[in-house]
């Protein structure tokens, strides 16, 4: 092994001069120089194949022992050499630990580009003396169990220059590094490329004892620390100096600053981490104070519909855990109190209405329906916005807000009626100057706001005395829109649900069919024709919400029972076993009046017209006591008071009353008003019809709603258990309330009740051994 | 785009003699090769054909390896290339030297099948 080739000069003697490593001394001795070289950046002299041949040599003459450490002496002796030399006199003047006030961090910038070249030459170094002892590192080093020559090289520069025992380089490192960083987050410009390189350095370099990165190990706990302690100072600072918005602005700022540093010149691996400390310090910790926030909070942007805010909102505190669910918390607690001041102005209207009530003023009634249900559509739409634009459409806010509606909701008694009225309203007039996709659009939101009722079969049975009255009294806009109504409540409730409505518009059609039937019966009839045109509708009493026993009386004129007469004959023979019941409080008719100055064709009610009949016998002149007319014409109290009201107190004066006012009262005196003009031939008299129910009419809803709801109980208790035969006493509750919550939401104690009638019944046992328990008797 | 002059000593001796530029020459011979290939082959190329090391003339690299035999040489070439390795032609000695060059080489692969052949 001897080369021929001299050596390019020796800068220190052999180490061992023994005769058996000469040839190893003389090998090594170049390796050193050529490291030394490579060192001094004069590789490109360097031939690769002879020091590989050399290393070789030496490895394969078992010296690689040796040349490792050779090599590592060599190293450190360098490192150190350049610790002194370069990296020392780079401190940071005075050493930044004593120099906090340092105002820029230029010198702090210098040591760190001063470490960055240090590294780099260091790394390049060690990857062509790799290199050279390739062939080292594959034979010797797996063997001897100790690290690449590289690693060796990272290791050594870790122990003399970043972990010095001589030199405080580390403290120096660290104190620059979080310095800079410090610096830029109060927006100076920091060179970043040396900073990068730094951090690289330091992801590169592994702890020995941990096997992390000295990074891991030295810096990013450090680095944590104070981020989370400078934020801990920023967010009380900005909490207490910005509104909400520009609270999150610049909190949004900072998520954002942190993440492009992490990703510029940190490691991935401390993004999630300083992201959580910013989340804590900076959203967590002052979570509440800023929803809570007087004029700027929460509260305030939803009132002036800051879309951008509540976006940024939801999307930072989206990233807390209990972000989301205090913001829901928030704002369902501010739909609760918006919808309670609507059910209160509401309900402190009704009551101011109710003292109007008797004095005639009933339309207040409803408007005042469907201004609430107006006010809580406007409300609905709001927030539906809100959810659009800046909840992303989470699910979650949307339940939360939905359940905030059916709350208040359900916490206004009469919310089905005011629905069912606004419904009505819509249907009677709404229609005028609105297109059909608007009136449908409204409808559609109304159907939103019927999901929120719990009690929908109370929304039914006013729904169904509505829709009653608009098609018998043919107010009913189109019918159109009332079948779509009607699909969409199907759509939204089931078939049975719609059935009994959907019934009365067949009722509607077949009585129309069976008017014709009967105008030709009546053509070809030997009967004495009626002296007048009868139109009946033949209702089925089922479906309608008419109540049969207590069907109000009245004494009809003569020729119109006559006529009754004639049609009863006509339809029984056409339909054997059934049975007619007339409604006069719901019929219309056309009578002619003649006034002073011309004849007048007017639309009244029937009883309405019972009672003009009257005056027909009088003479001029004469008048009619209440009581007289109460007597001959047989008219429930109520109906009579508000027909009366009607015809002597509204638009159209057909009646004189003494005394004069607003209040029909027992004793008036009434008398035909013979001086009655109008402009028009023909006056419809309107009814004074109740809108919102009298206390005592909702107290008879009510009692009528009661009272299906036990059947509907009971039904659904036999149903559940003809199906299962033995049940657990909460589990037929249970599953009672399930089948019914889409209806009305049933209380236990009335179900309880509904068992023990249906025990009674014997529909139902309980079982011998268990008490609890519930048997079904066939 | 590479000229490797192997040849030219014996295994152990380093050679610094005058080059030749012959194709094929007894003692130095020169091997056309692709830098290419020798890279994506060999751990000892890449690196030794890298930025660092290697020295051009103008498009060519120009490597020298003189320990290792012109003979040997053209059996690990043409493994290189071809991924198979014949035997036949070569003596014992060449073998042992084959086995030697490719441990220095650092074709792993290589050596133990020669180790048992």
């Amino acid at each position: 092994m001897s080369s021929r080739k001299q050596p390019k000069g020796k800068i220190r003697p052999p180490k061992k001069p023994n005769s058996a490593d000469a040839q190893f001394n003389d090998n090594w001795d170049r390796l050193a120089q050529a490291i030394r070289e490579i060192h001094k950046k004069n590789a490109s002299i360097l031939s690769f194949e002879e020091l590989y041949r050399n290393a070789y040599n030496m490895v394969l003459h078992k010296n690689g022992d040796k040349l490792y450490n050779g090599v590592r002496e060599v190293i450190t002796q360098h490192l150190e050499e350049v610790a002194v030399s370069q990296v020392v006199p780079a401190f940071p003047l005075s050493g930044a630990s004593s120099s906090q006030t340092n105002p820029n961090g230029a010198g702090g910038a210098n040591f760190l580009k001063v470490l960055k070249t240090v590294w780099e030459d260091h790394t390049t170094c060690m990857l062509m003396i790799r290199d050279i002892l390739m062939y080292m590192d594959r034979v010797y080093a797996k063997t001897a169990n100790v690290p690449l020559v590289y690693d060796l090289g990272l290791d050594l520069f870790r122990d003399t220059i970043v972990r010095s025992q001589n030199y405080p380089i580390q403290n120096h490192l660290l104190e620059v590094l979080l310095q800079q960083i410090k610096l830029e987050r109060e927006n100076e410009i920091i060179d970043r490329t040396n900073v990068k390189a730094s951090i690289d350095m330091l992801l590169e370099l592994t702890d020995a004892s941990t096997k992390d990165t000295v990074y891991a190990t030295d810096f990013e706990n450090k680095f944590l620390e104070t981020s989370s302690e400078y934020y801990r100072v920023e967010g009380q600072m900005l909490v207490g100096e910005y509104d909400a918005p520009e609270y999150m602005k610049k909190v949004d700022k900072r998520l954002n600053e942190e993440e492009q540093r992490v990703r510029h010149y940190l490691s991935q691996t401390t993004e999630p981490k300083i992201r959580n400390i910013v989340e804590e310090e900076l959203i967590s910790k002052h979570l509440k104070t800023v929803i809570e926030m007087e004029n700027s909070g929460l509260i305030p942007m939803l009132r002036n519909e800051k879309m951008d805010d509540l976006g940024r909102m939801y999307k930072l505190f989206g990233r807390v855990v209990k972000g989301h669910d205090e913001m829901k918390s928030a704002i369902s607690d501010y739909i609760r109190e918006l919808g309670k001041a609507i059910n209160e102005t509401v309900t402190s209207n009704t009551t101011a209405e109710g003292g109007n009530a008797a004095s005639g003023d009933k339309q207040t009634g409803a408007t005042v329906a469907v201004r609430w249900v107006q006010e809580v559509l406007d409300l609905k739409d709001k927030f539906d916005k809100v959810q659009n634009l800046a909840l992303s459409n989470d699910k979650a806010f949307q339940t939360s807000f939905n359940e905030a509606f059916e709350y208040f909701i359900n916490k206004n008694s009469k919310s089905p009626e005011f629905i069912s009225l606004f419904i009505d309203d819509n249907l009677k007039k709404g229609l005028k100057g609105k297109t059909e996709e608007e009136v449908d659009s409204v409808l559609d939101k109304t159907i939103t706001l019927f999901r929120f009722i719990g009690e929908k079969d109370v929304f039914e049975r006013y729904y169904k005395q509505h829709l009653a009255k608009r098609l018998l009294l043919g107010r009913s806009v189109s019918d159109d829109a009332e079948r779509g109504m009607i699909g969409k409540l199907k759509v939204e409730c089931g078939y049975q649900f719609t059935t009994k409505l959907e019934g009365m518009f067949n009722d509607m059609r077949i009585s129309s069919d069976t008017m014709t039937d009967f105008k030709e019966y009546l053509d070809k009839s030997v009967l004495e024709k009626p002296k007048l045109d009868l139109s009946v509708t033949v209702l089925t009493s089922t479906f309608w919400p008419m109540n049969l026993s207590a069907s109000p009386r009245c004494n009809l004129p003569p020729e119109l029972t006559k006529a009754c007469g004639t049609f009863q004959n006509f339809y029984l023979g056409r339909h054997s076993g059934r049975r007619l019941t007339w409604q006069s409080n719901m019929g219309t008719a056309d009578i002619r009046g003649s006034f002073k100055a011309r004849k007048h064709e007017l639309n009244v009610s029937t009883y309405q017209m019972v009672i003009l009949l009257m005056f027909n016998d009088k003479q001029d002149g004469e008048s009619l006591s209440y009581e007289q007319i109460k007597g001959e014409s047989d008219i429930p109290e109520a109906d009579l008071k508000r027909n009366l009201q009607s015809l002597a107190c509204a638009k159209y004066k057909i009646l004189v009353k003494e005394p004069k006012g607003k209040e029909i009262n027992p004793g008036d005196q009434f008398n035909f008003n013979n001086d009655f003009t109008a402009p028009l031939q023909r006056i419809k008299i309107q009814t004074v019809a109740s809108k919102v129910e009298s206390e005592g009419e909702r107290k008879e809803t009510r009692e009528k709603v009661e009272e299906a709801r036990k059947h509907q109980t009971e039904a659904a208790i036999v149903r559940i258990m003809k199906d299962r035969k033995t049940m657990e006493h909460n589990l037929l509750i249970a599953e009672v309330v399930k089948q019914l919550q889409s209806r009305f939401m049933p209380n236990p104690a009335l179900i309880k009740k509904r068992i023990e009638a249906l025990i009674e019944r014997e529909y139902l046992e309980r079982a011998t051994g268990d008490r609890r328990v519930y048997n079904y008797l066939a | 785009d590479v000229i490797i002059r192997v040849g030219g000593g014996s295994n152990n001796n380093s050679s610094n003699s005058g080059k030749n530029t012959c194709n094929r020459y007894i003692r130095q011979l020169e091997f056309q090769a692709h830098s290419l290939i020798l890279r994506a082959r060999s751990e000892y190329f890449r690196t030794a054909l890298s930025s660092k090391w290697a020295r051009k003339e103008g498009e060519t690299f120009i490597f020298e390896k003189p320990n290792i035999s012109p003979t040997v040489f053209e059996v690990i070439l043409r493994y290189i290339y071809s991924g198979r390795i014949g035997l036949e032609k070569l003596g014992e000695g060449d073998i042992v030297k084959l086995l030697i060059a490719a441990d220095e080489l650092i074709f792993e692969e290589l050596i133990y099948p020669l180790q048992e052949y």
